[in-house]
């Protein structure tokens, strides 16, 4: 094809005064400049030869008549339908040398028809771009990307480029277009094997190609980004020969434009969610990698092999469905085989393949599409796959996780109820907080920035996901938008400064409460709205300290939880799952009121869940799950009281959850489970019995005995050092030393028993010295804390503690500078909180001003 | 100068105008005379500025407006019959809104040729946007030198010289491009 001018600002100069000369001259002109410059030269001479050629088609008046031939008869309203530009427009038309015959289908950004080549002779599927200016150069580097694979089982791309539209076609100015291999009368993958009903093994050598494919892709830097069997094709009289096609298009059909959203249907998006993965859930882009891809192939599998999703996702909605695909497991497919497709059972090996390449967490998750279709090829040949070693590791790890969860959310309800009781003071390692005070040190504010600025970029993200609620739920409804507030608040945890999370937070709980109006009935939505105000109300606990006015905006989120919960549960009040959801809601909602010293309302509502889950016990009355509850709850309902009358209210309370955790043991509950509910369940007896006044000494047994549980609990995290790491160990040391501990040497201090002092003493500083020795460097500021415990209770250093106290310094030099201002500044604070229950300090103070001192 | 948009009011106003002209003129049945672009734009013109409420109807822009509007109706006709010609080859019809009879090849020849030439101005517009002009005012809409000339603001002159070069550089674009017979 002959290309642009060589040189555009001469070519016409040249060819005027060429033509102002005669035609010997002229040769001469010509040959002049070929002498110079030959290319130029070559093409002045190639335009002075059409200037003497002629066309008839240029020369002559155009004829209308041969051209306008149809429109005679043409009426009015096509004319007029045509320019209102819907994407059948296209349809009859040309784009390129390719004749469009039809619509086959449209997404959020193109439309894909059938269309002929007359040379080759081909049929091919024609991909539009409709919005040109948003995301044409985008679509074109992706025809590129695409145009460089080259896989028989990939649909091939014949080419791509950008068509001047008419009048008729499907838009204003230019489209972008892509062709691409057309699959013949095509079946989806699924559909191909149920007809041809294929057996488990047979299906497996239809889906090991595909993996393949993507291997393919992968290798040359192309993502798919939208598996699913709708996108996996054997043409008719194919053999079973699948071809992928839609390659990395996935991204086009992100909405971008007001005009986009009208376009694409609900129901479209749905499609393509049941098969994304639990991060392009999340909504961020920069985490999906080829392993989005392993995960698409994983879902494909497990339908082609079960007939059924690897979840329940039967009527749900869509926020429901992100919430499942990025926090349910799979269901195990042996359960689901041979029920809608008559196909084996996956053996074990198998399973482990299939469950490996759905796992939420990328990290976890199979490494690629090689690794898997070599698993499903040596599974074939009878060879162990390496699946399995890998999943049963791992399932060890989730359970050693799942429980380290359980106790620092109880710990860390009642480390709080302790607080407001001020009879403890417990020193919040809030990271938040531990950031504030170091950036109020200049000489820190370099080293802390990075990591400062990373986490605000985090925020910055969530923000904006925030801020893009509005056309989302233009677009695709509440539950969409509820997903992308979810989102915020689950993580506005990254916030670094309690401004910025109260910012994220202030607009999640705006946006939720724009939702809730438009709710209707949908009940699922109304679940996942609840769900989100609870995490709100979490996420609000977890960073704000009671009688801090968030605590208000707490109370509120969870008020509307419980709502939104009472409403789920009145559809469905014979479903023991959503009870106990509305009771785990409410009991939230009693101690959010608690914080915010709305005591009446607390009460009224913890009795409310205590109801809930009595009257579930007396159904289920051995269920650990229900006990379970009914313990979190009466913990609830005891500190409710202790800030109102009657105190007796309490001990009755955690004299029953003594009751209830000894169901517990005997039903099998495990160890560490059942001890660290009893060491918090003494803990809280021991307090009502001081603060009953009959029997301090009472209370200062149960605080031995908890202190005790605790023990043990800290002995085992010492012995699991080495795989949960030293962070396991220091959560635990804290609350041993701090809390246990540390109630116990004042309840026997107050008594004046310097011979329990010292016992309980023994217990606990092998203990401190063990902690020193693994470097765990919050414990050494336990340690620090528990003496100055023993300071201001004037038990003085009965026991050698010198050769710990050494320890101490030394490992205090050991610490950074940050880390030593750090603790330090909350020794501080802890000092003059306990000068405000009229403590006598001064001993305190100096040995603190020691410690500041070492290695300064 | 300002090439005609799609979406301006304009446009759309003049694009059904020429069809609508077009198509009675050839229900009429013309006689045995070719109907050319020249009197179809003229006709429209005088109809549209005798519209009070196109009192501010600028010739200049009309005429550039009519020359836009008039390519497209006819790339439109002839790319969907075009398409209709390859759907046959295959043996089958489209979904097209064109009836089914049959293509004279004389008819398939100017459909072609029509396409080639707009395939190749829209390559020569890329390089020599002015001049391009000049094509479609004297092409599409079947203007004089003079006419264009005071259409586009140039000088009858730079005109000739302007469609001259682009006339020789279609010319040759297109000798590539066209069967034999065409050429």
């Amino acid at each position: 094809m002959p290309s642009f001018p060589a040189s555009q600002d001469d070519l016409d100069v040249l060819f005027d005064e060429a033509l102002s000369l005669d035609e010997t001259a002229r040769a001469a002109y010509v040959e002049r400049i070929s002498a110079s410059r030959p290319a130029l030269g070559a093409e002045l001479r190639e335009l002075l030869d059409a200037h003497l050629r002629g066309l008839s088609l240029l020369d002559r008046p155009l004829d209308l008549e041969p051209l306008l031939e149809g429109i005679r008869d043409e009426s009015e309203s096509t004319a007029e339908a045509r320019r209102a530009r819907r994407p059948e427009d296209l349809v009859g038309s040309m784009c390129g040398d390719l004749a469009v015959v039809r619509l086959i289908g449209s997404g959020g950004m193109g439309h894909v028809y059938e269309a002929l080549q007359e040379r080759p002779r081909r049929r091919v599927a024609l991909k539009v771009l409709v919005d040109e200016s948003r995301a044409g150069e985008r679509f074109r580097i992706e025809a590129e990307a695409l145009a460089r694979l080259d896989h028989p089982n990939i649909a091939r791309v014949f080419g791509a480029g950008l068509q001047a539209a008419d009048a008729g076609a499907a838009g204003a100015g230019a489209y972008s277009w892509m062709a691409f291999e057309h699959i013949a009368e095509a079946q989806t993958i699924t559909e191909y094997a149920s007809q041809q009903r294929l057996g488990l093994e047979d299906r497996l050598r239809l889906f090991v190609p595909v993996a393949r494919a993507i291997q393919h892709a992968h290798q040359k830097g192309v993502l798919h980004r939208d598996l699913k069997p709708a996108n996996l094709l054997v043409a008719a009289g194919g053999e079973g020969h699948v071809k992928v096609i839609d390659f990395g298009l996935a991204r086009l059909s992100e909405p971008l434009t007001e005009e986009d959203k009208t376009r694409t249907r609900h129901g479209e998006l749905l499609g393509t969610l049941r098969y994304m993965s639990p991060e392009q859930c999340a909504g961020d882009p920069a985490r999906v990698d080829v392993r989005s891809d392993v995960y698409g192939l994983g879902v494909v599998l497990y339908e082609l092999l079960t007939g059924e999703l690897p979840y329940d996702l039967e009527g749900s909605s869509l926020l429901h469905i992100l919430e499942t695909i990025r926090n349910t497991p799979a269901r195990d497919p042996r359960a689901l085989a041979g029920s809608a497709e008559p196909v084996e059972v996956p053996d074990e090996d198998l399973t482990a393949v299939i469950l490996a390449a759905l796992e939420k967490d990328p990290d976890e998750r199979t490494r690629s599409a090689e690794a898997l279709a070599d698993d499903l090829e040596r599974w074939l040949r009878r060879e162990p796959v390496h699946a399995r070693r890998a999943s049963a590791f791992h399932r060890v790890r989730l359970l050693a996780r799942r429980r380290r969860g359980l106790f620092v959310s109880i710990a860390m309800g009642a480390a709080a109820a302790v607080v407001a009781v001020g009879i403890i003071t417990v020193l919040f390692f809030d990271n938040r907080a531990k950031v504030k005070r170091i950036e109020a040190q200049e000489d820190l504010a370099a080293r802390r920035a990075a990591e400062i600025g990373e986490a605000r970029e985090q925020l910055s993200g969530l923000q904006m996901r925030l801020d893009s609620y509005d056309w989302l739920y233009d677009r695709y409804g509440f539950e969409a938008a509820g997903g992308v507030v979810d989102e915020a608040v689950s993580g506005a945890g990254a916030a670094t400064t309690l401004e910025e999370k109260r910012a994220v937070i202030e607009l999640a709980v705006e946006k939720l409460r724009s939702l809730t109006p438009i709710l209707g009935s949908d009940l699922a939505g109304a679940e996942s709205l609840a769900n989100a105000f609870m995490r709100v109300g979490h996420s609000i606990a977890s960073s704000w300290g009671s009688r801090a006015p968030e605590s208000q905006t707490a109370l509120e989120a969870y008020r509307e939880a419980a709502r939104l919960a009472r409403q789920v549960h009145a559809a469905n009040s014979d479903d023991d799952s959503t009870r106990r959801w509305l009771a785990r809601i409410l009991t939230d909602q009693a101690e959010a009121s608690r914080k915010a010293r709305e005591f009446s309302e607390g009460r009224a509502t913890i009795d409310e869940a205590i109801a809930l889950v009595r009257h579930d016990l007396d159904e289920h009355p051995k269920s650990a799950d229900v006990i379970e509850l009914l313990i979190a709850a009466l913990n609830v309902r005891g500190d409710l009281h202790i800030d109102h009358e009657p105190y007796r209210q309490g001990l009755v309370d955690s004299q029953e959850s003594l009751q209830l955790i000894d169901e517990l043991a005997k039903l099998g509950a495990p160890e560490a489970v059942v001890l660290d509910l009893r060491s918090w369940a003494e803990l809280r007896i021991g307090h009502w019995l001081k603060r009953e006044g009959p029997d301090p000494r009472g209370g200062a047994e149960h605080h031995r005995r908890s202190r005790q549980s605790r023990e043990r609990l800290l002995d085992a995290a010492l012995a699991r050092e080495s795989t949960d790491g030293v962070k396991a160990v220091e959560n635990e040391a804290s609350l041993t030393l701090h809390v246990f501990g540390g109630n116990e040497l004042t309840a026997f201090a107050r008594l004046g028993d310097q011979e329990e002092v010292n016992r309980t003493l023994a217990s606990l500083v092998p203990r401190c010295e063990r902690l020193l020795r693994t470097g765990a460097a919050t414990a050494v500021l336990d340690i620090v804390t528990v003496l100055l415990r023993m300071n201001a209770d004037r038990a003085k250093d009965p026991l050698a503690f010198g050769a710990s106290e050494e320890a101490l310094r030394e490992q205090w030099k050991r610490l950074g500078q940050d880390r030593r201002a750090a603790y330090a500044s909350s020794a501080r604070e802890w000092v003059s909180s306990l000068e405000g229950f009229g403590q006598d300090m001064a001993s305190t103070r100096r040995f603190l001003t020691s410690v500041e001192s070492v290695g300064e | 100068m300002n090439p005609a948009s799609p979406r301006d009011p304009l446009f759309e106003a003049v694009y059904d105008e020429l069809r609508a002209l077009a198509q009675s003129k050839l229900r009429a049945g013309l006689g045995g005379a070719s109907l050319e672009a020249t009197a179809v734009v003229h006709d429209v013109w005088l109809k549209l500025s005798e519209d009070p409420s196109k009192s501010e109807l600028d010739r200049s822009h009309y005429f550039a407006t009519a020359a836009q509007a008039m390519r497209w109706i006819l790339v439109d006709r002839a790319r969907r019959r075009r398409s209709r010609s390859i759907a046959s080859v295959f043996g089958e019809g489209t979904d097209g809104d064109l009836g089914q009879e049959a293509l004279d090849p004389a008819q398939a020849a100017a459909d072609a040729q029509l396409l080639a030439l707009d395939e190749a101005l829209v390559r020569f517009e890329a390089a020599y946007p002015r001049k391009a002009a000049v094509v479609s005012h004297r092409f599409f809409a079947g203007l004089s030198v003079e006419d264009t000339a005071r259409a586009t603001g140039l000088s009858p002159a730079t005109v000739k010289r302007e469609w001259s070069f682009a006339r020789a550089w279609l010319i040759r674009e297109l000798g590539d491009k066209l069967p034999q017979e065409l050429r």
